[in-house]
């Protein structure tokens, strides 16, 4: 015993050593066990308060490119007012629409914080619960698809960017009636891959990729990337492509968030298919 | 230990992370390089503190580094490891004079050829692990190699950088 208590204290050291680097392991291998402690929730909010003094100071240095997007996304949207078509047939009525009505809202964030050269990369982002904010929300720049929400607190979110290993967006190409899956491909912060394209069809270098309407998170049409590299996979039946994308993520300062209006609604009916089906 | 030298590292720890995370988790040199300088104050932890201590402090530095960039317990763990494998770097690194007590593995007390063998080692250690384990893929090995070399490039960059500056200071 006393032989025993004496190795035990000669190798107390490493014991230690073992102990803590479980717990790191486990925090690294478990990033839900890691984002549900308790201590994550102070450190964020640390964090936070000083990156959000710290953006205050940075998006000065950065105003004139975000006037140039701005305007640019101006530009494009009264494009697409109606003042901005001409009527050529008159004999168009008004009709009152209940056809359609709006599914997705936006709202404007900051973001305060973010990374780019994990595997798994995260931004922080200045709204929260109270500003209305829920998990699976989609996240976009005025450039391209930029994240997914995935963890709220009151005053601010944790968004799953599109550099993340878990994140997929289902992508159509312009002018194609063809959907596909985009993902990063883990190394660098400007390019991904899409995958499950049929060979069959024709797509060229420069393509755009818009995501889908087959999403309830992202409406349609937002672009996701621009077409960089084709090859074919080993099954020849789909192509392998690697795509640049097109949110900036070297330079991140202000998104949109999407809420989609119609998602609970769809979501509560799903959940009496389940009832359902248990009775 | 003494206070004269805890008061030292603590303000050490504190200047280093507010560095840190005000700034160098902000740099992204050539896009996505990043300096991990919290490793400075891993790196001066006097040679008297005891070996459980040097570790529960690198854990400690590596977990905040991981709060404030969300990435688990990816820098706890090499930080950790770092700290286990700092004695037998200490003890290997030959230098010209005795360890003493009050003495800190600096340029000031051992001079710039055992700084650089150190503070080089240890850094390129601490970024391997840091993005083998995040990778866990050997299909990227050479590409996670590349980059794990280019982190410890800038971290031992600046680490030198700090050392300079702090011997001006004192002379």
């Amino acid at each position: 015993m006393r032989n025993l208590l004496d190795f035990l204290k000669s190798i107390r050291i490493f014991l230690l050593f073992l102990f803590l680097e479980t717990i790191a392991l486990l925090f690294t291998f478990n990033s839900s066990a890691f984002h549900s402690a308790t201590s994550f929730q102070f450190f964020t909010g640390i964090n936070n308060r000083i990156m959000k003094v710290r953006s205050d100071v940075v998006s000065y240095f950065n105003l004139r490119e975000e006037n140039r997007k701005l305007m640019e996304e101006n530009m494009c949207l009264r494009q697409r007012q109606k003042e901005s078509y001409i009527i050529s047939d008159q004999r168009v009525f008004t009709v009152n629409d209940t056809l359609y009505r709006q599914e997705f809202e936006y709202l404007t964030a900051s973001v305060i914080n973010y990374t780019i050269n994990y595997k798994d990369n995260y931004i922080t982002l200045d709204k929260g619960s109270q500003q209305g904010i829920e998990e699976g929300m989609g996240v976009y720049s005025p450039l391209g698809v930029v994240g997914i929400v995935d963890h709220v607190s009151q005053n601010y979110c944790l968004v799953k960017s599109i550099l993340h290993s878990e994140v997929t967006i289902s992508t159509t190409v312009k002018g194609e009636g063809v959907t596909g899956t985009c993902m990063w491909d883990g190394i660098n912060y400007t390019t991904g891959i899409l995958k499950d394209i049929p060979v069959h069809v024709k797509i060229e270098k420069g393509d755009t990729l818009l995501t889908s309407n087959y999403s309830s998170i992202f409406p349609a049409g937002i672009p996701v990337g621009y077409i960089a590299e084709i090859s074919t996979d080993a099954t020849r039946a789909f192509y392998n492509v690697k795509y640049r994308i097109a949110a900036d993520f070297s330079n991140l300062s202000s998104v949109y968030i999407i809420r989609n209006l119609i998602k609970g609604e769809l979501e509560e009916l799903e959940k009496m298919k389940e009832k359902r089906n248990e009775q | 230990m003494n206070n004269k030298l805890i008061i030292p590292n603590i303000l050490r720890f504190l200047l280093v992370f507010i560095l840190q995370v005000v700034i160098f988790n902000y740099t992204n040199f050539f896009g996505y390089i990043n300096p991990y300088i919290y490793l400075y104050f891993i790196l001066l932890i006097p040679f008297e503190t005891p070996a459980g201590l040097v570790l529960i402090l690198s854990f400690i530095a590596g977990f905040t580094q991981d709060m404030f960039v969300s990435t688990g317990g990816l820098h706890a763990a090499a930080s950790t490891a770092i700290a286990f494998i700092r004695p037998l770097l200490l003890r290997t690194i030959v230098s010209k004079r005795d360890y003493e007590s009050g003495l800190q593995p600096s340029v000031a007390d051992l001079g710039w050829a055992w700084f650089v063998t150190y503070a080089g080692i240890a850094v390129f250690i601490h970024s391997l692990i840091i993005f083998y384990l995040d990778i866990f893929k050997f299909s990227y090995f050479f590409i996670t190699l590349k980059r794990s070399l280019l982190h410890a490039l800038a971290t031992f960059f600046f680490i030198i950088l700090f050392e300079f500056v702090a011997n001006i200071r004192k002379k």
